[in-house]
């Protein structure tokens, strides 16, 4: 429904601090007194109300940005010196959901890059001659993902990455996030992320993670990145999608889940918090906005019966990343008054593709599927941009075809006789039907 | 005309980063960083760990402080040339207050305490921290925990909680963070300090009904308790009513909700647990009306009783 259609002013459904100002309430009155006069004009009690059909997304401007960024960062970017797989990967997924195709000389560079990045130990770090970090890893991988190619496919050393991988598990099921570095929850889905789409999901590697991601769940119902930490909404995605990569989602309450990532999402402004009491920000429409695909998934795994269009208002949040979060030279925003940026530009987006597609769980396929009748567009009916996978964040097509190319190959495992046999022998008989 | 650092590092080969023209996200970086990367390269490639390499990483450090490779070497170093780790904390204290949120920085503070194995002045350095930039920073939260639980320094944080909820009673993470002292400390029994939580919850909420912080507080201590929320219905139902004699409250409504669904639980009779579901129900549908953001989750539930 959204928040434009409801019948109520908007000062009807603002924040009230009932009199009593605190840090937390006077950042929410403000934010609320930048979000108003840009959806006021769209408003049902509107007097001369534009009407919502001129909502438009920036489409060009926003490939604009992108592209100029993909070609080269000032100086002030230093600071994402180790982040260069990430932007990679903010950047070419923005450009992927938006339909551009990416030029033959792009994707030659991107590949040049990502491949500078790739250590022979395994693993990949946030920029050439950087040693290899679980976060940047998984980007670069899901960059090779969307660009495609079998060239992009063959970058990367899938033993040697098992085999790192491996030496970040920790006893209680958990991953570094690199050698000697932190642990959390971003880290187990990162690893299992990109080790489903690379097909070497190993019962060794995926041991004791579920029971490490229950830990995390809060008795607020959102997860935390580590066992005592607050509800949030990163984490909680992270957490979900690890373990529906797992088919254990019954390791946490997901009813107390849905609970608190309902109660996410802004009255007024109609995009999501991360966590109780913070303020909007457009990339929680990502992060909070991604467990509900995952979520209606478990309950569809449960034949529990829901209305089919959904646990959250879909129109409500496009609104919001429409109306709010768009830079007029291009880039997508946290909130009112920010600058765009890669980041918020890629997660905006993709809280945008969730919003107007329509997952559903296919028990056959066992995976995410779209049902296309229940699309919902806010604004122009050319705001629709591509699906995006709710596990993987890499449109839906490019994610079955990843899969697809690397099901038939398998981790040879050198310390196990049993299981080199067997490989040899899948080898051998792969020999014989090619004969036939 | 050669730069300072060309001089003193004449005798190190430069490594570039040489990604070549054929590259994609390159960064324009400033003369200064470069070439200081150039040389960190070298360095780390010749394993050299001198004073000169330790101050250049922390050169480098303070143009780019999320870089975890620096960070990385500059540990390396430290353990080698067996620097002060007090000294080696005293001089991140400010770089950590000019970037509260960058990762690298408390996962660094982490394992010099660690080392140490001395909490020294840090519980006081976080209270700091969150006081002066931001209440509900997660990392100093995070760490926080981290230290009372590794020194067992938990007697105090009880008290440490409330001050910070006082500080601001929207304030989440202190709220977060009084649960975790009382579900984890050996020293606090969550059954002992109920009724107390219950009291603190209720007076907090009187302040302020729409604050969600101590509604969801209240149920989550309950629920980690000993007892059942329809334990307490007959002080928490009508603490509820009376709160919502003028206008509805959707954390009230909820909160009701949750304890008629803890009844529901405890009924055996069909003929009074269908009256029970549709006391849930019309709960549902008033948070429907009062909480229309989330109308079809309301929904779903109250169609699933
Ligand atoms: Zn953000």
């Amino acid at each position: 429904m959204g928040i434009l259609d409801l019948p109520f002013s908007l000062d009807e459904i603002s924040y009230n601090d009932g009199g009593i100002q605190t840090e937390s309430s006077n950042v929410q009155i403000e934010v609320e007194n930048d979000v108003k006069p840009l959806i006021q004009p769209y408003h049902i009690m509107e007097e001369n109300r534009i009407n919502s059909d001129h909502i438009i997304l920036n489409r060009h401007a926003h490939i604009k940005f992108l592209r100029v960024g993909l070609k080269g960062l000032s100086s002030q970017a230093v600071g994402l010196d180790a982040s260069q797989a990430w932007i990679c990967y903010w950047i070419i997924h923005s450009l992927d959901l938006l339909g551009a195709t990416l030029s033959k000389s792009e994707i030659e560079r991107a590949i040049n890059t990502l491949s500078a990045c790739q250590n022979p130990t395994g693993g990949f770090g946030g920029g050439p001659y950087q040693f290899s970090h679980v976060a940047p890893t998984y980007a670069a991988v899901n960059t090779l993902a969307i660009i495609g190619t079998e060239e992009a496919y063959n970058v990367i050393n899938r033993e040697k990455l098992y085999e790192w991988f491996m030496s970040l598990k920790q006893p209680d099921g958990s991953f570094q996030m690199n050698e000697g570095g932190e642990i959390d929850v971003r880290g187990c889905y990162c690893v299992l992320a990109t080790a489903k789409l690379l097909n070497i999901l190993t019962p060794e590697l995926t041991s004791g993670v579920a029971e490490f991601i229950a830990s995390c769940q809060t008795y607020e119902g959102g997860i935390g990145g580590y066992p005592g930490n607050e509800a949030h909404g990163g984490y909680s995605f992270c957490g979900l999608a690890a373990l529906e990569i797992l088919k254990k989602t019954d390791y946490i309450n997901s009813d107390s889940l849905m609970e608190w990532v309902t109660s996410c999402q802004m009255k007024l402004e109609g995009g999501f918090q991360g966590r109780i009491n913070k303020l909007v920000d457009g990339c929680y429409s990502f992060w909070q906005g991604g467990s509900f695909p995952l979520l209606e998934g478990i309950y569809t795994k449960k034949n529990e019966p829901f209305d089919t269009c959904g646990f959250f208002d879909r129109e409500a949040l496009q609104e919001y990343i429409l109306l709010c979060c768009q830079n007029q030279y291009g880039g997508l925003l946290d909130k009112p008054k920010k600058s765009p940026d890669f980041y918020h530009t890629c997660y905006c987006l993709s809280g945008l593709s969730l919003a107007q597609h329509y997952y559903i769980y296919d028990t056959i396929q066992d995976d995410f599927k779209e049902n296309q009748e229940l699309t919902t567009i806010v604004g122009k009916v050319s705001n629709l941009i591509r699906a995006t996978h709710p596990v993987h964040n890499i449109s839906m097509v490019k994610v079955k075809k990843i899969t697809s190319y690397f099901s038939n190959s398998s981790i040879v495992n050198v310390d196990s006789t049993e299981s080199l046999a067997s490989s040899i022998e899948i080898i051998t008989n792969k020999d014989k039907s090619s004969d036939n | 005309m050669e730069t300072v650092t060309e001089q003193e590092w004449a005798d190190v080969e430069r490594t570039l980063q040489d990604e070549g023209p054929y590259s994609v996200v390159p960064i324009s970086y400033s003369i200064e960083y470069s070439e200081k990367m150039d040389i960190l390269r070298t360095l780390m490639k010749n394993n050299e760990k001198s004073e000169r390499a330790l101050k250049l990483t922390e050169e480098i450090i303070a143009m780019s402080p999320s870089n975890y490779v620096i960070w990385k070497y500059r540990q390396e170093i430290v353990k080698e040339l067996n620097v002060d780790l007090k000294s080696e904390l005293d001089l991140f204290t400010n770089y950590a207050k000019e970037n509260p949120k960058c990762y690298q920085l408390w996962h660094y503070r982490q394992l010099i305490i660690e080392k140490l194995n001395d909490p020294l002045n840090e519980l006081k350095f976080i209270e700091e921290m969150l006081k002066g930039d931001d209440l509900k920073n997660y990392h100093a939260w995070s760490y926080r925990e981290w230290i009372v639980k590794h020194f067992d320094l938990w007697k105090e944080e009880f008290e440490f909680s409330t001050s910070m909820v006082k500080y601001d009673d929207r304030n989440n993470a202190a709220w977060n963070y009084r649960f975790f002292i009382l579900s984890e400390s050996p020293y606090h029994d969550i059954n002992e300090y109920l009724k107390d939580e219950i009291e603190f919850s209720k007076q907090k909420i009187n302040f302020d009904p729409t604050n969600p912080s101590p509604w969801m507080y209240l149920r989550g201590i309950i629920e980690k308790s000993k007892y059942e929320l329809a334990e307490f219905a007959d002080e928490l139902l009508p603490f509820c009513e009376f709160l919502q004699r003028n206008e509805f409250y959707k954390y009230a409504l909820e909160f009701q909700l949750k304890v008629n669904e803890s009844i529901l639980k405890t009924l055996k009779s069909e003929k009074e647990q269908e009256q029970q579901k549709d006391i849930c129900r019309s709960l549902c549908s008033k948070l429907e009306e009062y909480d229309k953001i989330r109308r079809k989750y309301w929904k779903f539930i109250r169609e699933s009783y």
